[in-house]
């Protein structure tokens, strides 16, 4: 511990020399904030980095993160129905191997490593972006990918307000604000919503027999939150402030074949999370410093009473059980530009994750050191080389070498064409509930590792009246010491590293924009096909080798075609999502796989001079489906929105 | 704009070039003849439990039984087969219903809904039976001609493996689910009077029970699952309500379960890894096993009516489907076939 730990120090401490070397030329800085309102194939993304367009967020602004990954991204997201889970994967992996940023620090849960994307509003999120393949390999188990959530500060727009309030199918109810103010050194921004939902939609429930029409139960929630940012710009430095609270409340529904429990059955989840960042970055002509701090609360409440009809029981069952985790980081990041190409990027961070939980047979902690270096080189050409590594020590132990490396240029003769390829190298360390739910827990459990590489391609069209860019891809990834919950003889599970997973696939992306008179086209597509097969020695013993893994689909596919005209704006999304198995088993039956399916969504809207409308229709040919089994999931249903915005400036 | 409209089109047959997923098209005989039920759990809370259904004739296991008859998912967590008359009556655990089915043909016929966790079925009569329940401090009673509710009664421990001895009936509590009191008892039911009348303290965690030609009771205790007893096997005496005879397992961290007798009462079979079996006169456990578990996870043991082979259900990695074995008395295995996921109890028909 203390060698590996010396020789983090040792770097840090050298990137402060670093540090006061580079930054000797100092400059008036301009800090501009440009925002990218993308209707056409004007690509703002890199061939490793999909970034959502702002149109795209705008129509989405009543919508969850997980509603806008679905729809808009090749993220499949795991879906337990409207107000209940929804997880993120990507490239073949699992939501534990899904990364999530906000504002550069991670908010996956320390107990069991992943986010749920509906409780994530669209509203408080400026900017979102994907990085795939080696782009993300900077950040420790994002072997799928990393989602970035991004705010950002805004000056001199005086005072701006936007109210949004929304009301849709099976009562469910949004109202939403946004105050801000800024002259040319402060931003104040604050943004509160509360979303509501009865939920109570009708489905088809085939499980019963007969199989009969009914309405869901006990699946509504209500989630409150309120974002604060507080920036202030001094010369060539910038101070930021961000908080984040939330408060979900939901009840937990029961699946189709449960819904002839007795003891009237009273499940629900109550989830509190508290998240602060304070960042402080200055900026010089050819270097840039930033410190950063963040502490984060998330408390989780899992609640379930059932009672009897008969007998003198108020109680038959009763679990209550508590999660508060913490987790603080604190970090310096320094950039400094090398001669005329290279640029030399260096990060160093400590950070603590503790944990009480009614699982866990006392205080769980767990400390991380960790170093990220960069160096990239990018010429007038447009070549860009990027070579990079991080090392982690965690809790004493010196974590894998996990190094990356990423090239990108154009064809030499054929300047639409440019390519990429990458490799890297990466670990994911267990969760805190493998190594220590009870009982099952497992502490010798070691940290996945990952060797991926990466190949893509893009070509560019571009007329006078159209323009297109399409992205075809290619990518393999080796997981080994895959972590896997396995029974045992005593009744419990235990998680042990017997896998050796071996993810492949290709993604193919479009983004089109057309344009006659004021008519305004523009056609986004992400398609991803995924083959995810276990190949370890268990697998060839349990005769799984070369199946595809639960829930990871082989097709995924999303479309999205708008038409802007004057103030009026009309969408139309398809999702396609491809079987999946819900077993390890070859042949097919009902109970071991979920069919395919796909849906349509629409939306218009119509702008006015400070107010705005929006219809929003999803599911439109009323699909019957199951993203999980035997989850119901909502029919046709709408929401409508009308929005109200000043902006003092203007 | 021919170019574009050429990625268009394959990026639509992209998204579509897929296969569509048919259901397993075998379709069962009508009669099923003679022969076993796997009950197989599937996962909890995926609602993937299903039946199978072994012929003895064809010597062929039919899968999705239940499903391929009744256009039906069983439901979540299957737990246990049992019969009556004509009839079978599966008991889904989590999702807290009972079906009956024809046990010759496999259709449904009627349900009792409503309970909270339920397990096993005790049959009294034509119009009275008991199911024990793993959160319930009860056993709920019911008329299973009419499938009405009866009542509970209330034992102060939850429920689990029963016996009928005569008019009373043993019942194990083997669950400490929300429970203050230590779950080692074997609580005695007036079967007249729908009442319990005493109790018997054995080990921790009693499992399962059954009891013998001499109408002698045997219980197995796995001591718990975190190994905080010494695993047990006890003899009881109904009559005198007393332990006559404990046999104690060698080794703490083991946990032997699934306590069957054959039809004449006077073998015991159960699983402690690999499967041992011992005469009803042994004053020892055996020390070597009649079924070696040689790498297989055994969760399910089943001795044919007639003595004639042992069947052993394998749950693999929980996640496929599982397999059952026939063994015979001899411990050489006869033939092996697959079932569904968590392959977890086994009833005859016959």
């Amino acid at each position: 511990m203390k060698c590996s730990s010396s020789l983090l120090f040792s770097v840090f401490l050298l990137q402060i020399t670093f540090l006061r070397s580079g930054a000797q030329s100092l400059d008036t800085l301009q800090l501009q904030q440009v925002e990218v309102v993308a209707s056409s194939a004007q690509d703002t993304d890199n061939l490793s980095v999909q970034k959502i367009d702002q149109a795209i967020l705008k129509v989405n602004k009543i919508n969850t993160i997980a509603n806008l990954l679905q729809q808009n991204s090749i993220v499949f997201i795991k879906d337990y129905g409207p107000g209940s889970l929804a997880t993120a994967s990507f490239r073949g992996t699992t939501a534990n191997h899904t990364q999530v940023l906000w504002n550069g620090v991670p908010v996956n849960a320390p107990n069991n490593g992943q986010v749920d994307f509906n409780r994530l509003p669209v509203f408080f999120v400026d900017e979102a972006q994907l990085a795939r393949g080696a782009q993300s390999a900077s950040q420790q188990g994002g072997f799928g990918g990393l989602i970035m959530l991004n705010n950002q500060s805004v000056f001199n727009e005086g005072f701006q307000l936007d109210l949004k309030q929304a009301v849709g199918s099976f009562n469910s109810l949004g109202s939403y604000a946004d105050f801000s103010w800024s002259n040319n050194k402060v931003q104040l921004r604050t943004r509160i919503f509360r979303t509501s939902s009865e939920n109570d939609f009708e489905y088809l429930n085939t499980a019963p027999i007969p199989a009969k029409i009914m309405k869901q139960q006990q699946a509504d929630f209500v989630d409150k939150g309120v974002l604060q940012e507080f920036h202030w710009q001094k010369g060539q430095s910038i101070l930021s402030f961000y908080s984040w609270h939330q408060w979900n409340d939901r009840n937990l529904p029961p699946i189709m074949t449960n819904l002839e429990r007795g003891g009237n059955p009273e499940e629900r989840q109550d989830d509190r999370f508290h998240r602060n960042i304070l960042s402080y970055k200055s900026y010089w002509p050819r270097a840039s410093l930033e410190f950063k701090a963040a502490w984060f609360a998330e408390y989780q409440n899992y609640f379930l009473r059932t009672t009897s009809n008969y007998g003198g029981y108020e109680t038959v069952s009763l679990i209550e059980s508590k999660n508060n985790l913490q987790f603080w980081q604190q970090e310096i990041n320094f950039s400094q530009e090398l001669g005329s190409y290279w640029t030399l990027e260096t990060s160093t961070l400590i950070s603590r994750q503790t944990a009480f939980s009614t699982y866990f047979d006392s205080k769980k902690q767990r400390d991380q050191l960790a170093l990220r270096l960069k160096m990239s080189y990018q010429d007038e050409k447009g070549h860009l080389l990027e070579l990079g590594a991080h090392q982690d020590d965690t809790d004493g132990q010196l974590m894998a070498f996990s190094p990356f490396a990423h090239f990108s240029a154009s064809i030499p003769g054929a300047d639409r064409w440019h390519y990429a390829v990458g490799i890297s190298k990466n670990y994911h360390a267990p969760s805190l509930n493998d190594l220590y739910w009870y009982p099952g827990g497992n502490q010798n459990l070691m940290a996945e590792k990952a060797l991926q590489a990466d190949f893509s391609l893009r070509h560019e069209i571009r007329q006078e009246r159209y323009q297109i860019a399409i992205t075809a891809g290619l990518y393999a990834s080796r997981i080994s010491d895959w972590i896997q919950w396995r029974p045992t003889a005593y009744r419990y599970w235990v998680p042990e590293n017997i896998s050796m997973v071996f993810a492949r696939g290709a993604e193919l992306f479009l983004k089109a924009g057309f344009s006659h008179g004021k008519f305004r086209h523009s056609l986004q597509m992400n398609y991803a096909f995924t083959r995810t097969t276990d190949e370890s020695p268990l697998a060839q013993i349990d005769n799984t080798q070369g199946r595809q893994l639960i829930y990871i689909p082989m097709h995924h596919a999303n479309a999205l075609y708008q038409l802007n005209f004057n103030d009026w704006q009309f969408s139309y999304t398809v999702v396609y999502t491809g079987k999946r198995n819900t077993s390890l088993n070859e042949n097919e039956f009902y109970g071991f796989a979920l069919p395919a399916y796909t849906l349509h969504h629409g939306s218009l809207m119509k702008s006015w001079k400070h107010f705005s409308a929006s219809l929003q229709l999803n599911n439109i040919f009323n699909k019957d489906y199951q993203a999980i089994r035997w989850r119901a999931m909502p029919g046709r249903n709408f929401a409508i929105a009308l929005s109200y915005h000043f902006n003092s400036n203007h | 704009m021919k170019r574009f409209t050429f990625y268009l089109l394959v990026l639509i047959w992209l998204g579509t070039a897929c296969t569509k997923l048919d259901n397993d098209p075998t379709v069962p005989p009508d009669f099923l003849g003679n022969g076993f039920f796997v009950l197989n759990q599937g996962n909890f809370t995926s609602g993937n439990a299903s039946l199978s259904f072994f012929s003895e004739d064809s010597v062929k296991m039919i899968n999705n039984l239940f499903y391929k008859r009744n256009n039906a998912p069983l439901g979540d967590v299957a737990q246990s087969i049992s019969f009556w008359g004509d009839e079978a009556f599966i008991v889904v655990n989590n999702s807290a219903y009972i079906y009956v089915i024809d046990a010759h043909t496999g259709h449904f016929k009627r349900k009792l809904t409503e309970l909270n966790s339920p397990r096993f079925i005790q049959f009294i009569d034509t119009d009275k039976a008991y199911i024990s329940d793993f959160q319930l401090k009860g056993l709920f009673v019911f008329n299973p001609t009419t499938m009405q509710p009866l009542g509970i009664i209330e034992t102060g421990k939850t429920t689990e493996a029963m016996v009928r001895v005569d008019n009373e009936v043993f019942v194990t509590n083997w669950s400490a689910y929300n429970n203050k009191s230590t779950n080692s008892t074997v609580q005695i039911i007036n079967a007249n009077l729908d009442q319990l009348i005493d109790s018997i303290v054995v080990a921790k965690e009693p499992n399962s029970i059954v009891v013998d030609k001499n109408k002698k009771i045997w219980v197995l205790c796995s001591g718990g699952f975190m190994n905080d007893e010494i695993p047990a096997l006890f003899r009881i005496d109904p009559s005198g309500r007393n332990i006559e005879k404990r046999y104690n397992f060698p080794v703490l961290e083991s946990s032997p379960e699934q306590l069957h007798i054959n039809r004449a009462g006077d073998e015991l079979y159960y699983l402690n890894g690999d499967v041992f079996n011992m005469h009803i006169d042994e004053d020892q456990l055996p020390a070597t096993p009649v079924v070696r578990a040689s790498g297989r996870n055994y969760s399910a043991l089943a001795v044919h009516p007639d003595d004639q082979y042992i069947i052993l259900s394998d749950a693999g990695n929980y996640v496929q489907n599982g397999w059952v074995y026939r063994f015979g008395r001899d411990g050489i295995l006869i033939d092996s076939t697959q079932a569904g996921i968590i392959p977890g109890y086994i009833g005859f028909n016959h």
